[in-house]
């Protein structure tokens, strides 16, 4: 395959198998749907999501997120035998949930199917309905349907939100339940717990009574303990979900999907709350339409401190310019991060040259045309593996990288940058406390991407000059 | 409130001294339980996966792929295909229609492209319960491109890790036969279940070289499918790790009456018993070997001594705890640990068998916990209760140690450091102190007196 650089824009679909292909995928980007789903989880108060297939899809998940978080990520699975197999998985789920509920006294068990159960026609919203039934009083459960076959870790993780929202909404019948403040649900998508921290932050400082929801900042990105817990402190409380409906407006990050995938979308047609989808703040124009619509919201103007992290950003972009002006640059990332990057780039001059996501329904296309800007020399790449990944930047000649750490196996042999960014992040340290929105986290990428730069050039510069 | 036990695993729990041993073992994972196993495939996946020259290809949705690419540390001197991720990406679609069609153009378009020796086509879960015939697609795809097209029976819910060895022995074995074995000498050896994490097979490799041992075989560190193919040409296999290659060793004695012994290189003690062992199993054919191993064993130890003597100095009296996938290896770092002066109050496997698990209670104290197919909780309660300062594991068991502030050593194939022979005692000696010697502990409230809790 190559990337052609014809008139128009290219999307691609041959990097990976695509629904009707018979390609298979070489070094794949997308994980599973049950990891998005047990992330999301992870941010619900004293949750256990229990993985509904065999042993192996937890423990893999388990590694993945361990690898990523450094924090444990208890993750229970069915542990499904042939028996199971055979029979249903309906005991092997009980037995699952009892077993969690006695060692782990949580307030939530959270199930996300996997492609196991779903292939063997497992009705696990029957199951739920028939635990809920038989246990009253038992600990309360959501569940998700995540086979991997249908779904990639972004949509699962998009999922498993809108199960939660859906599940424990409570109608808006009485007051707005916020105190001091308009109330605001803020869906973020897959971002780090530093992000999560940033984004509550920015709202709060608008005076407004905002939740990233799920807030997995705490129970993904804790302290040290005194002694073990069985649970993280943190999670976004299920009254908090309860409070949705009666929220004065959601905000969301998603792209792709309408009211039957988002939460956001869904609240809107449902329970009538004002839904504003947006870009992810990454860059100046999207942090301000994040802003602008904070400011609506509150009814108040920015603050001081957030409009002078705005002008120093500004500054930074013109001290920082001449480096990045013509930088072609290969961007892999979930799709509105990869939006979002797209965006961030070209405020700066830079030439993206391949916009790659693992996604299999995605609106790239769309947030990038709306974008405005000229799609000339750009490769959109969906449903990519990173081999395609790997020869479409490579022909189009990128010299800048900007994904998570397995596209190390693309940059290692040419020799060029790479910015980490996203899930998972396994070879650097951090990769909870990456921060990419707000005017803040726009600065500390752009400091990433000119350092990375500056720090080849140095390098490979025979004279070795310690002033650049 | 949250309780480290379940009633289920009571009896795969055991503390030594506070009733009459009787561990059960060996039995599928309690529901619930956050067992730390995997499943069927990830055994067959770890041990086929140094192979470097052949295609290992995932039928299967994009998960069990995408887990398991570049898993780990093994090297190759060579080839490196081995470190690619394929998978047939089976869709709803194929789910519904059969993936049989996209498994056989997959395998003849990624063997025309990447030219293996082999093909190793693992089946995943859902690959059995849609009822692909992965065993005549291989077959079609075998004639086709004239390599071995090998299939790998490892849906993941069809038993535990352990049966994942076991259909990567049957796969392996299909292969074991069928080369050349001329210009093999009688003093030749198949290392077993060495799998060349960040280089050890080549040091065990240098070894057994040194004292005239020829080397047929890894399998499967550096693994090459010629290689393995006239492994049967060797008059010994020497069998490392509990489990995973045991039913491959155990096979090939029957079927071509090639003996085993098992063996360890973790450790001075271990180390020098493989080549003693080795070196006796020929003492008939050649009497050199047993005084080249004797010679080689003297000076390599005198090499590692005197800064084993310095760690050992200041590892004295700390406690450890070890949780590891087969317990084979736990033996060796009992008593490495030992001969480094720290104490072990808690071990155990995630696979071990009831011989193993009298071993344990054999070696250890009374005191010490022994535990089956753990989890977080109960690990951690021991931890706790034990006051260890060091625990070896793998990534899945690092955060348990680091949050309530334990040192903690990475003994699993994910690990870069070669920990195995006798610079690998040493390696061993430093990450260890490299933890336990850490000033960052102090930190921790529960360990800072009069600490305030964060």
């Amino acid at each position: 395959m190559s990337a052609r650089m014809g008139p128009g824009p290219e999307t691609l679909r041959e990097g990976q198998a695509s629904a009707m292909s018979m390609d298979p995928a070489v070094n794949p980007c997308s994980l599973c749907g049950p990891l998005g789903a047990s992330l999301a989880f992870k941010g619900v108060r004293k949750c256990v999501p229990v993985i509904h297939g065999s042993q192996g899809c937890a423990t893999y998940i388990r590694r993945y997120m361990i690898s990523h978080f450094r924090e444990p990520v208890d993750l229970a699975s069915s542990s499904f035998d042939e028996g199971a197999v055979v029979f249903g998985g309906n005991e092997s789920l009980f037995k699952a949930i009892a077993n969690v509920e006695e060692r782990y006294a949580p307030e939530l068990v959270a199930i996300a199917t996997t492609c196991l159960s779903e292939t063997i026609g497992d009705d696990v919203a029957s199951y739920v309905r028939e635990y809920e039934a038989r246990y009253p009083d038992r600990v309360p459960l959501a569940f998700v349907s995540t086979p991997s076959y249908r779904t990639a870790h972004a949509d699962g993780f998009r999922a498993a939100l809108l199960s939660l929202v859906k599940r424990f909404s409570q109608p808006a019948s009485s007051a707005n339940g916020f105190k001091g403040g308009p109330g605001l649900n803020l869906f973020a998508g897959m971002v780090s717990p530093e992000d999560i921290r940033h984004l509550n932050e920015i709202c709060g400082s608008f005076k407004l009574r905002a939740d990233v929801l799920p807030d997995y900042s705490d129970s993904l990105d804790g302290t040290v303990w005194g002694e073990y817990k069985a649970l993280p402190e943190g999670g976004t409380s299920i009254k908090r979900f309860g409070l949705c409906p009666r929220a004065d407006a959601s905000l969301e990050f998603f792209l792709s999907g309408g009211a039957d995938e988002n939460p956001g979308a869904w609240l809107e047609s449902e329970h009538r709350v004002p839904n504003h989808r947006l870009q992810y703040p990454l860059g100046i124009a999207a942090t301000d339409a994040f802003t602008d619509v904070l400011a609506e919201l509150s009814g108040q103007p920015a603050p001081e401190a957030l409009r002078r992290e705005r002008g120093r950003l500004i500054d930074a972009y013109i001290d920082s310019h001449k480096y990045l002006y013509g930088v072609k640059v290969a961007i892999a990332a979930r799709e509105e991060l990869a939006a979002a990057l797209y965006g961030f780039c070209r405020e700066l001059g830079m030439q993206p040259v391949l916009c790659a996501v693992s996604g299999r329904s995605s609106k790239l296309r769309a947030a990038l045309e709306a974008e405005q800007t000229d799609l000339e020399g750009l490769t959109i790449m969906e449903e990519a593996d990173y081999d395609g990944i790997g020869r479409a930047a490579q022909d189009a000649g990128a010299e800048l990288y900007i994904g998570n750490s397995k596209l190390y196996s693309v940059t290692r042999s040419i020799g060029a940058p790479l910015i980490r960014l996203d899930f998972p992040i396994h070879d650097r340290f951090g990769g909870q406390r990456i921060l990419s929105c707000g005017y803040r986290g726009t600065q500390v990428m752009l400091d990433r991407v000119v350092n990375a730069l500056l720090e080849k050039k140095q390098s490979e510069n025979p004279v070795g000059y310690t002033y650049l | 409130m949250a309780v480290p036990f379940i009633a289920e695993r009571e009896k795969q729990v055991h503390v030594l001294g506070e009733k009459p041993f009787d561990m059960a073992c060996e039995k599928k994972s309690a529901a619930g339980a956050v067992s730390q196993r995997a499943c069927v495939f990830c055994g067959s996946r770890v041990v086929l996966y140094p192979i470097a020259d052949a295609l290992h290809i995932v039928h299967g949705p994009i998960g069990c792929a995408a887990y398991t690419w570049d898993i780990r540390g093994s090297m190759s001197s060579g080839p490196e295909l081995h470190r690619l991720s394929f998978s047939t990406d089976l869709r709803e679609r194929d789910i519904v229609f059969g993936g049989e069609g996209k498994l056989y153009a997959s395998l003849l378009s990624l063997v025309e492209r990447y030219q293996p020796k082999a093909a190793f086509v693992y089946a995943t879960c859902i690959v059995g319960v849609i009822g692909d015939d992965v065993d005549a697609v291989c077959r079609k795809a075998q004639e086709a491109t004239g390599i071995p097209v090998i299939p790998v029976h490892s849906e993941g819910f069809k038993g535990t890790k352990k049966d994942g060895y076991k259909a990567a022995c049957r796969a392996l074995m299909s292969l074991v036969g069928t080369g050349d074995t001329s210009g093999i000498g009688r003093v030749s050896i198949n290392i077993l279940g060495e799998f060349n994490l960040a280089g050890e097979a080549w040091d065990i490799r240098a070894y057994y070289e040194r004292i005239g041992v020829e080397v047929v075989s890894i399998l499967t560190g550096d693994g090459r499918v010629d290689e393995i193919r006239r492994a049967h040409g060797a008059s010994l296999n020497v069998v490392q790790c509990s489990g995973a290659l045991s039913p491959l060793a155990q096979e090939m004695k029957e079927k071509y009456g090639i003996p085993f012994i098992r063996v360890s290189y973790f450790g001075l003690e271990d180390t020098a018993k493989s080549l003693y062992d080795v070196a006796d199993f020929f003492k008939d054919d050649n009497g050199e070997v047993g005084e080249k191993a004797k010679t080689l064993v003297r000076e390599e130890t005198e090499r590692v001594y005197p800064r084993l003597k310095e760690y050992a100095k200041k590892l004295r009296g700390k406690k450890a705890a070890i949780y590891v996938g087969g317990a084979f290896k736990a033996f060796s770092l009992i008593k490495i640990l030992r001969y480094l002066g720290m104490e072990v109050a808690l071990v155990g496997s995630q696979t071990g068998t009831r011989e193993d698990y009298e071993q344990f209670a054999a070696m250890c104290q009374p005191g010490t916990a022994i535990v089956d197919d753990s989890n977080p909780l109960e690990l951690s309660h021991f931890v706790a209760e034990k006051g260890i300062d060091l625990f070896i594991g793998g990534v899945k068991e690092r955060p348990i140690a680091y949050k309530i502030g334990v040192g903690f050593c990475d003994h699993n194939h994910e690990r870069k450091i070669p920990l195995a022979g006798f610079e690998g005692m040493v390696n061993f000696a430093k990450e260890v102190a490299s933890s336990v010697l850490s000033p960052v502990w102090k930190w921790v409230p529960r360990k800072k007196a009069g600490g305030r809790e964060e």
